[in-house]
C-alpha cells in the first residue's frame, strides 16, 4: 500500500475541555489511486489531511507513506517530507497575493531538489499565457489551477486536496476535477481529496466517510466516473 | 456601550506590545529632548541676559597709548559708562596663567558664585573651573608676587564667561588659563599690570567717542563686544542647544507618525469585519473614531508624560553643567510652563490628525464592504505591476516584492535607518570636523610655536621671529549687513604661515589672500574688490582678493606687510605681532598676550573630552531609535506575511530559509538608509555649522573619517541583526494549521 493509516488518534485539548478529532482511523490507498474522504463540518477530515500531510501530529497510531512511518519523523524530517513528497491544494488556494502566477509556482520549485520547469507546469494547467498576472487578476478557477501547478511542480508522490472545489462554481469545479484526474493519470500521482460534496466521490478509487472523527464507511468505488460526468 | 469597546484597547496593546512600546519609547525620547534642551537652553539664555544687564556687560574694551584722566567728563559728554581696569597675567605654574583683574564697580561687574564679595585687602575671587583644575578651594591661600591672598569665593564676570587667554583663541582650558579679581588698591602690588578700559554706551555715540579718542589719544586696540569670543561664544552654543532641542524632537515625532500610522493602518485592516459589525450593530462613526483614537492618545500621553518628567528632572543638572562649563552664575531656574505644555501637546498634535485621517479613510467604506473584509483585499500597486523580475532568483524576487508592496513601511524603514545613522554619525562628524580644523590649521598652515601680540606698535628688528601687523576691519558688503574681520599684514618671505588653495597649491604671500571661511560668509571670489573700514581709526580703503586659502580657523585677510602699513598710514616696518618657532625672550610689560601652540593643542584635547561622552550618548540614542524602527518594521513584515509564512512552512521551507526570505528582505533598505544618511548628514551639518558660526570668526568644514563611517555602518548592521534575532521567535510561533483555515488575510 502506498498510504496506510493504522489506529490513528488525535485529541485536541483546550484547558479542561478535550475534543477527539480522530478516533482509531484505519484505511489505505494504493499508489496512483484517488481517494476521497467525505464528511460534514467537524467530522475530522481536515485534521486527517493535516496529519497525513505532516502539518499536525497524531497522538498515536502509524501513518505509512510509501513505506515510511511519518509519525516517527522529527520536525526537520517532517519539513523535508512536506518539501519533497507531498503537494497541497487548499480550498481558498492560499496563493501569495503579491507574487505573480509564475512566482507563486516558483515558491515551491525554489526549494525542490528536482522540480519540473515552471513553464511546463503552467502549460499543463493552461495558464502559461497568464504567468505575469497577479492572483487577484484571476478567476477562482484560475487561482486554483495556480495552486495545483504549485503543488505538482515538485513531482510529489502524494497530492493532498482540501476541498479543492469548495470555493468554485460548478463549471470551474468540474474543470479542476478534470485537471486533477489528468494529473493522476499523467504522473501516476496518488491523490487524496477531502470534501463534503459526495458527488466528487465519483472520481475516486476509494471512498472513506467520516463522522465525529470516526470512519463510518470505507469502500472501493467500482463505478469510477470521468470528471466531466460528475454532477451535483 | 462605548466603554465596553474600550476594554479591547488594553488587550490589543498587550497583544502587540512591542510595537506600541517602541512607539512610546520614541515619543519619550522626543519629549525628553524637547523639555530638557529647550528649558535648560532658555534658562541659560535668561540667566545670561539677567547677568549681562545686572552686571553691566561692556559694549567694547580698548587700550590707549596714554592714560585717560577725564573719565567722568567723557561719561557725561558721550553718555557712556567708562571704567579704567587693570589686568596682570600671573604665572601660576609652568603651564598655567591666572589673569588677575582689578575689581570693577561700573562695567563688567563680577558676580560671586560661591563665597562672599571682596571685603578687605588681600582677598581674591577666582573662577570656579580654574579652581577645580588646580585643586583650589575657598579659604585657600595664594602667594602672588610675594603677596599672600586668601580665596574668599568663586566668581563670574560678564567679559570672561568663556575664559580665553587671547581674544582670538577658540578653545578654553581651565588647566592653563583662568581669571581672578582683587581689590583695586591691591593691584598696586603688581608692577607690570596692563591698563585698559571697558565702556558701555548709553546712547549711540560710539563713533563720536572713538573719533575723540583718535584725535586726543591713540587707540592701540579696540574690541567690540560682538567680536569678543569670551562674551559671544556662549550665545552660539546655547542657540545650538535650543535649535537641537527643536529639530531633533520634531524629526523623531515625524518618524513616530509614520510608525504609528502604519501600525494603526495594519490594526484597522485586520479589524475591517469588526468595524463593519459595529456599524451594523448601530455604532456611530464618531464612536468608532473615538475608540481608535484612543490608541494614539494613549501612546502620546504615556510617552509625552514620561518623556516630559524625565526631561524636567534633567533640566537642573543640565543648567548646572552648562553654567559650570561657561563661567556663569545660576541666578534663577524656571520650569517654563510653555515648554512643558508643548512637550505634552506636540506628540498629540502630530499623532492625532494623522490617525483621524487614516481612520476616516476606512470609515468611509460601506458597512457591508467592511463586513466582508472587502477593503482587505490585497492591492497591487503600480510599481509592483511594472516590475520585471524574471532574471532574478526567486528569493531576490520575493524580497524585492516585499519592499515595494508596502511603500509607507519601506519609507519608514529607510527614513528610520537614515535618521538613526545621521544621529549616530553626527557626533563622529563633529569630532572629525574639529580634528580637521585643528590638525589642518595648526600642523599644516600655522607652523609657528609661539605667537606674541604687543600692547604698542613695535619697530625694532631685534625682537626676532616673523613680523605681522593687524587691525580689526568691517565691511558693509555682507548679506547680514556688517561683517567684522581682521586684516593681517605679513612679510612676503614669511615661512611660518603656509597657505594652500583648495587644490593644494601653495600660495605666495606677496598678494591679498582671504581665508575660505570669510570668503564663504561674504560670498567673495578671486578678483572681487571690497571696501573695508579700520575699526580703530575708521580709515577706509578697498582691496582686491587675489587668492582664497583653504583655511577655516579664522575669518581673516592677509596682505603684504608693507602694503598693509601703507594703506593704514602706519610707519614702514611697524608691527604688533611676532610669530616664532622658538621661544623669544620678550619683556612681558610690552606684551598684550602670547600663546603657544602646545597650549592650543592641549586646550583642544581637554575640550573634546566631553565630546566623547556626547558621541556615546547620541550613539546609544541612535542605536535605540534604529532598533525600535527596524524591530517594528520587521515585526510588521512578519505580521503582514503571517499567512504566507504559514504556507511556506507547509510547503517545506526550513527555518533558516524562512528567516532569509522574510527577515532579510529589509537588508537592502538598511544599506540604502545608511547610504542616504551620509550626504544628508553632510548637508544638514553644514547648514547647522554655518548657522552657529555665522556670527563667529571661523567656520566648520564638515568632515567624516572613513573609519567612523565604517563604525557607523557596523553599528547599524548590528542593530539590524539584533532586531532580526528578536523577531525570529515570531516566525517560529506562526502555526501551519490555523492560518490555512482563514479565507482572507
Amino acid at each position: 500500500m502506498f498510504l496506510e493509516l493504522t489506529n490513528v488518534n488525535k485529541t485536541y485539548k483546550t484547558g479542561d475541555v478535550s475534543f477527539k478529532a480522530l478516533a482509531n482511523i484505519n484505511f489505505s490507498l494504493e499508489k496512483g489511486n484517488i481517494g476521497v474522504i467525505l464528511g460534514p463540518s467537524g467530522s475530522g477530515k481536515s485534521t486527517l489531511l493535516n496529519v497525513i500531510g505532516g502539518i499536525d501530529i497524531t497522538d498515536n497510531g502509524a501513518i505509512f507513506v510509501d513505506g515510511k512511518d511519518i509519525t516517527e519523523l522529527n520536525d526537520r524530517e517532517l519539513t523535508n517530507y512536506r518539501r519533497e513528497e507531498v503537494g497541497f491544494i487548499f480550498q481558498f488556494y492560499n496563493l501569495i497575493p503579491n507574487l505573480t502566477v509564475y512566482e507563486n509556482v516558483e515558491v515551491a520549485a525554489n526549494i525542490s531538489k528536482n522540480p519540473m520547469k515552471v513553464e511546463e507546469v503552467l502549460d499543463a494547467v493552461g495558464l502559461l499565457d497568464l504567468k505575469d498576472r497577479f492572483p487577484k487578476e484571476l478567476s477562482g478557477g484560475q487561482q486554483q489551477r495556480v495552486s495545483i501547478a504549485r503543488a505538482i511542480i515538485k513531482k510529489p508522490k502524494l497530492l493532498l486536496c482540501d476541498e479543492p472545489t469548495g470555493a468554485l462554481d460548478y463549471n470551474n469545479a468540474i474543470e479542476i476535477l478534470k485537471l486533477l484526474t489528468d494529473i493522476n493519470k499523467k504522473y501516476n500521482t496518488t491523490i487524496l481529496i477531502i470534501t463534503h460534496n459526495t458527488a466528487i466521490s465519483g472520481i475516486a478509487n476509494r471512498i472513506v466517510r467520516l463522522r465525529s472523527g470516526e470512519i463510518i464507511e470505507n469502500k472501493y468505488n467500482d463505478n469510477i466516473l470521468p470528471a466531466e460526468r460528475v454532477e451535483w | 456601550m462605548v466603554m465596553v469597546l474600550h476594554k479591547k484597547i488594553t488587550r490589543t496593546l498587550l497583544e502587540h506590545k512591542a510595537q506600541y512600546i517602541g512607539s512610546i519609547l520614541l515619543i519619550i525620547i522626543s519629549s525628553l529632548l524637547f523639555t530638557a534642551l529647550n528649558i535648560s537652553g532658555v534658562n541659560i539664555q535668561d540667566n545670561l541676559a539677567v547677568f549681562r544687564v545686572n552686571n553691566v556687560v561692556e559694549d567694547a574694551s580698548f587700550i590707549t597709548q596714554n592714560k585717560i584722566d577725564n573719565v567722568a567728563e567723557l561719561e557725561e559728554k558721550f553718555q557712556l559708562i567708562l571704567e579704567e581696569r587693570k589686568q596682570y597675567d600671573y604665572k601660576f605654574d609652568e603651564q598655567a596663567t591666572l589673569r588677575i583683574l582689578s575689581e570693577t564697580k561700573k562695567v563688567d561687574k563680577y558676580a560671586v558664585v560661591k563665597g562672599h564679595l571682596l571685603q578687605k585687602s588681600r582677598e581674591i575671587l577666582i573662577d570656579q573651573a580654574f579652581a577645580k583644575a588646580h585643586d583650589l578651594d575657598i579659604n585657600d591661600e595664594l602667594m602672588l608676587e610675594n603677596n599672600l591672598f586668601t580665596i574668599v569665593g568663586f566668581m563670574s564676570t560678564p567679559d570672561y564667561i568663556y575664559p580665553l587667554k587671547s581674544v582670538s583663541d577658540m578653545l578654553k582650558n581651565p588647566e592653563t588659563f583662568g581669571v581672578a579679581v582683587i581689590a583695586k588698591n591691591d593691584f598696586s602690588k603688581f608692577q607690570n599690570g596692563l591698563t585698559f578700559y571697558s565702556v558701555k554706551f548709553l546712547d549711540s555715540n560710539k563713533s563720536q567717542f572713538k573719533n575723540y579718542l583718535t584725535r586726543n589719544n591713540i587707540i592701540i586696540n579696540w574690541l567690540d563686544k560682538e567680536d569678543n569670543n569670551r562674551i559671544t561664544f556662549v550665545d552660539g552654543d546655547v542657540n545650538s542647544a535650543i535649535q537641537m532641542g527643536r529639530i531633533l524632537p520634531v524629526a523623531i515625532l515625524i518618524l513616530t507618525i509614520l510608525l504609528v500610522s502604519i501600525i494603526l493602518w495594519r490594526l484597522l485592516k485586520t479589524e475591517y469585519t469588526e468595524i463593519g459589525t459595529l456599524y451594523t450593530l448601530g455604532y456611530r462613526k464618531k464612536e468608532i473614531l473615538n475608540h481608535y483614537l484612543s490608541y494614539p492618545l494613549i501612546i502620546s500621553l504615556v510617552g509625552g508624560i514620561i518623556g516630559t518628567i524625565i526631561g524636567l528632572l534633567l533640566v537642573k543638572p543640565m543648567i548646572e553643567l552648562f553654567a559650570a562649563f561657561y563661567n556663569l552664575p545660576v541666578i534663577t531656574t524656571k520650569f517654563e510652563l510653555t515648554y512643558v505644555v508643548l512637550s505634552l501637546f506636540l506628540p498629540l498634535a502630530f499623532l492625532i490628525p494623522s490617525t483621524i485621517f487614516i481612520i476616516n479613510r476606512i470609515l468611509k467604506k460601506p458597512p457591508l464592504e467592511l463586513m466582508r473584509g472587502g477593503g482587505n483585499k490585497v492591492k497591487i500597486n503600480f510599481i509592483e505591476r511594472r516590475l520585471h523580475l524574471n532574471r532574478f532568483r526567486f528569493s531576490t524576487k520575493f524580497k524585492i516584492r516585499e519592499i515595494v508592496r508596502n511603500i509607507p513601511r519601506t519609507i519608514l524603514m529607510v527614513a528610520g535607518i537614515a535618521f538613526a545613522t545621521m544621529l549616530l554619525l553626527v557626533g563622529f562628524a563633529t569630532k572629525d570636523s574639529m580634528d580637521y580644523l585643528i590638525e589642518k590649521n595648526y600642523k599644516d598652515i600655522y607652523q609657528y610655536n609661539y605667537d606674541y601680540i604687543f600692547n604698542t606698535m613695535q619697530f625694532s628688528d631685534d625682537i626676532g621671529g616673523e613680523k605681522l601687523n593687524l587691525a580689526p576691519y568691517t565691511s558693509q558688503e555682507f548679506k547680514n549687513g556688517e561683517k567684522t574681520f581682521v586684516i593681517y599684514g605679513i612679510e612676503k618671505d614669511a615661512s611660518l604661515i603656509t597657505f594652500t588653495d583648495q587644490n593644494g597649491n601653495k600660495l605666495s604671500l606677496d598678494q591679498t589672500i582671504i581665508t575660505k571661511s570669510l570668503a564663504d560668509k561674504m560670498k567673495l571670489k578671486v578678483g572681487d574688490r571690497i571696501s573695508v573700514e579700520n575699526k580703530l581709526n575708521e580709515k577706509k580703503f578697498s582691496i582686491t582678493i587675489n587668492k582664497i586659502a583653504d583655511s577655516y580657523l579664522a575669518d581673516v585677510i592677509y596682505m603684504p606687510l608693507d602694503e598693509f602699513n601703507k594703506l593704514n598710514d602706519l610707519p614702514k616696518g611697524s608691527f604688533v605681532e611676532v610669530i616664532s618657532k622658538e621661544w623669544l625672550n620678550i619683556d612681558e610689560s610690552i606684551l598684550l598676550s602670547y600663546t603657544s601652540k602646545e597650549d592650543i593643542i592641549n586646550s583642544y584635547n581637554i575640550l573634546i573630552k566631553p565630546l566623547r561622552y556626547m558621541i556615546g550618548v547620541i550613539g546609544f540614542t541612535a542605536f535605540i531609535i534604529g532598533l525600535i524602527v527596524i524591530y517594528v518594521v520587521t515585526s510588521l513584515v512578519i505580521e503582514e506575511n503571517k499567512k504566507n509564512i504559514s504556507l511556506l512552512k507547509i510547503l517545506g521551507y526550513q527555518q533558516r530559509e524562512l528567516y532569509s526570505l522574510i527577515l532579510n528582505s529589509n537588508t537592502i533598505l538598511v544599506i540604502i538608509g545608511f547610504l542616504i544618511s551620509i550626504p544628508l548628514l553632510f548637508v544638514s551639518l553644514e547648514q547647522y555649522f554655518n548657522a552657529i558660526t555665522a556670527e563667529m570668526n571661523f567656520s566648520f568644514p564638515v568632515k567624516l573619517d572613513e573609519i567612523n563611517m565604517v563604525i557607523g555602518f557596523v553599528v547599524i548592521i548590528l542593530t539590524y541583526q539584533i532586531s532580526k534575532f528578536l523577531n525570529k521567535g515570531k516566525i517560529n510561533k506562526i502555526s501551519m494549521v490555523d492560518t490555512l483555515k482563514s479565507k482572507a488575510e
